[in-house]
């Protein structure tokens, strides 16, 4: 009985030393890990704040206004009126027209015609 | 403990040894000199001591903080600086990561063979003076600061021994020219020697650099109060109206009258910061804020605001203008006199001379002063921005010099200094010392001075206005905006003497009159005609330069255009 009981707390006592070695290394693994991490975080943290500086770079006003120069007439663009802004309470109100019943659908009828043909 | 000898004796015992140990349990015989029992006890707590002391330490570094990682990424020598932006956001200045390549030139192998390479990436490092620099027995030297990545790579393949790379910020500027007086610029060791990022360096970044956070990540950004889009719309405006006038020099500004934000400031000839070399020559300057001049005919919007808050003048008031003013051997003339008595407000649209005088004389010098005083013409502006110059006074002020300084010369001040004193005309009467950063109208209110009834600002919106409708500013009226200015030719001094085709033009403008918001003011130094025969006064070229700032502008403010008053006055005022 003292016997096993020797050995089995000598057997724990190897196991408890294998353990706390496994405890350390998977910590170091650990740290690195986070080390890792914490490098790669920094990298694109810089990473955006380069995209932020090149996103500013090409919104610029005199960028944008250059561009708008170039190409408006193509696409239609022109400087805004001052007569074109307005307040939605200056919009009437839609007026009500009473007027003859509606037809039947007339898309749905043109097609069926059409099918009939 | 009486166990473990008979295990580990392991002798087959006799039954007659057995037998006489079992029922008769002496005590074990101490002979003198057995000390085991005291070194049992020793062992046991030299045990316990040990172990306690793990338990202990596992219990503390349990409870304890987490450690922060070391040095993840190398240091850097140039600090960090915090970005700054817009008021809506947009980045105005932002650090970026750099390499720069330095030497160790005493593990330098082969310096021949080291400045050859260099000079395969970058040519301007193959001369003598760095061949011998590398010879030396030195432990570190700049070769070059701020490579670009490429350059870096290039350079990192070579692997020449003794050659490395040193993380950088860098500071980077994306508005470029449009924004640099605002901003300012850096040194190569990112300290601020210009503008917002000097203030900002004095304020308090100089201080958190010398106590050794030189690289601090995710600093709070620094907001101003300018708009980037306005900026652009001075810049781009006084640029082109510089180029269509043939002017020397122009400056722009646009402040909001109710909070005193500097919205928009710039002026041309200008410097790009990322290119800091530039700043260096004189005509780079910042002449809205760091310039002084004799504002000319704008000054009369002072003059008339001192006379009608004084009591002494009403607004229906008229002063003789039919002849020529003398005092002290000068003659005071009127540019298009009318040569008839004129009532206050048209001394106001003509831009009188005589007229003016005539009010300010009835002021009384004294008065003139002090209400100079009052609205901080005579002052330094107080504001953040480190580049203000201080006015130019008059150092004797006699009758003669009371009345030049009431239309605007014998008097040097800065453009930044009358936006805000004309600010504080529009307002209602509050001087609002001018602020590059966010202020609300509740802090405005809090600091605002009072300088002027509301009855005399009143008065001045209506003057404006009439000398936009029917006056000299005709070219600054934006339909829908309700436009008031004043217009300011100022001729200039050449060699000790005025000079009749050397002016400097100025418009002051604000809108919309009836409640201003916004204050926008446009100095053009030396314009020509635009083409021969056309004219080249304040309201030929400023006036139409402020009114396309305003036209461009008004809608990003935010100010509603109204259409119902077309052309009348929309100010009714009981004389």
């Amino acid at each position: 009985m003292n016997r096993f009981v020797n050995v089995l707390l000598v057997f724990l006592m190897a196991l408890g030393a294998a353990a706390v070695y496994d405890m350390k290394y998977e910590a170091e693994a650990a740290a690195e890990r986070v080390a890792a991490l914490e490098r790669k975080v920094v990298a694109e943290q810089e990473r955006i704040s380069m995209l932020k500086a090149s996103w500013s770079v090409l919104t610029q006003p005199g960028r944008l206004q250059e561009l708008t120069d170039r190409h408006g007439p193509e696409l239609g663009l022109a400087a805004m009126d001052v007569n074109q802004i307005a307040d939605l309470t200056e919009i009437p109100e839609k007026p009500i027209v009473m007027g003859p019943p509606a037809p039947d659908d007339a898309i749905v009828t043109s097609s069926v015609k059409k099918r009939k043909e | 403990m009486r166990l473990l000898p008979a295990f580990l004796s392991k002798t087959p015992r006799t039954a007659k040894t057995a037998g006489a140990a079992a029922p008769a349990r002496k005590a074990r015989v101490r002979s003198p000199g057995d000390v085991t029992s005291g070194r049992v006890v020793l062992a046991m707590l030299a045990f316990g001591l040990v172990y306690g002391a793990i338990i202990t330490r596992l219990v503390l570094l349990g409870v304890a903080d987490e450690a922060t990682g070391g040095l993840g990424s190398r240091g850097m020598t140039a600090s960090s600086r915090p970005d700054i932006l817009d008021r809506n956001g947009e980045v105005l200045a932002t650090d970026i990561k750099t390499a720069s390549l330095y030497a160790e030139p005493r593990r330098v192998v082969d310096p021949d063979e080291a400045t050859e390479m260099l000079a395969s990436v970058l040519p301007e490092l193959g001369n003598d003076k760095v061949r011998t620099a590398l010879s030396s027995q030195a432990g570190f030297l700049w070769l070059k600061r701020e490579v670009t990545p490429e350059q870096q790579e290039q350079i990192f393949n070579l692997g020449i021994p003794g050659i490395k790379f040193e993380s950088e910020s860098r500071r980077f500027y994306p508005g470029g020219r449009t924004v640099g007086y605002v901003t300012g610029h850096v040194n190569i060791d990112n300290k601020g020697i210009a503008g917002i990022e000097k203030y900002v360096d004095d304020q308090w970044l100089g201080d958190l650099h010398a106590l050794g956070f030189a690289s601090t990540p995710n600093l709070e950004p620094i907001r101003l109060a300018m708009d980037l889009r306005v900026q652009h719309v001075v810049h781009h405006e006084i640029a082109t109206g510089m180029q269509r006038y043939h002017a020397i020099a122009a400056a722009g500004i646009v402040l909001n009258a109710k909070t005193g934000e500097v919205v928009a400031m710039t002026s041309v000839p200008d410097y790009d910061p990322n290119n800091p070399a530039e700043a260096l020559d004189p005509n780079r300057l910042n002449r809205a804020s760091a310039g002084v001049f004799e504002m000319g005919s704008t000054f009369k919007l002072f003059t008339t605001a001192m006379a009608l808050d004084s009591g002494l003048v009403r607004l229906n008031d008229s002063f003789d203008a039919r002849s020529a003013l003398r005092v002290g051997g000068f003659t005071i003339n009127d540019f298009h006199g009318k040569h008839r008595v004129l009532t206050v407000p048209e001394i106001f649209i003509y831009s009188s001379n005589i007229g003016t005088a005539r009010q300010a004389l009835k002021v009384g010098l004294k008065g003139q002063q002090e209400f100079l005083k009052r609205i901080g013409l005579m002052d330094k502006v107080p504001t953040e921005l480190p580049e203000v110059a201080l006015p130019i006074l008059p150092r004797r002020w006699s009758d003669l010099v009371g009345i030049t300084v009431s239309f605007g010369h014998g008097i040097s001040v800065t453009p930044l200094a009358t936006a805000v004193a004309a600010a504080a005309i529009m307002n209602g009467g509050y001087l609002l010392p001018p602020t590059f950063f966010p202020r609300s109208e509740a802090e405005a209110q809090s600091i605002g001075k009072r300088v002027l009834s509301e009855q005399t600002s009143k008065e001045m919106r209506y003057l404006m206005r009439l000398n936009v409708t029917k006056g000299s500013g005709k070219r600054a009226d934006v339909p829908g905006y309700r436009v008031g200015g004043k217009t300011g030719t100022a001729e200039k001094v050449v060699n000790g003497r005025y000079s009749s085709n050397k002016r400097r033009n100025a418009f002051i403008a604000a809108f919309p009159i009836e409640d201003p918001e916004y204050l926008v003011l446009v100095v053009l130094d030396e314009p020509e005609p635009e083409k021969p025969g056309m004219g080249a006064t304040a309201g030929v070229n400023t006036a139409q330069m402020a009114g396309a700032i305003i036209s461009r502008v008004a809608p990003m403010l935010g100010v509603t255009p109204r259409f119902d008053n077309d052309g009348e006055q929309p100010i009714a005022v009981n004389y």
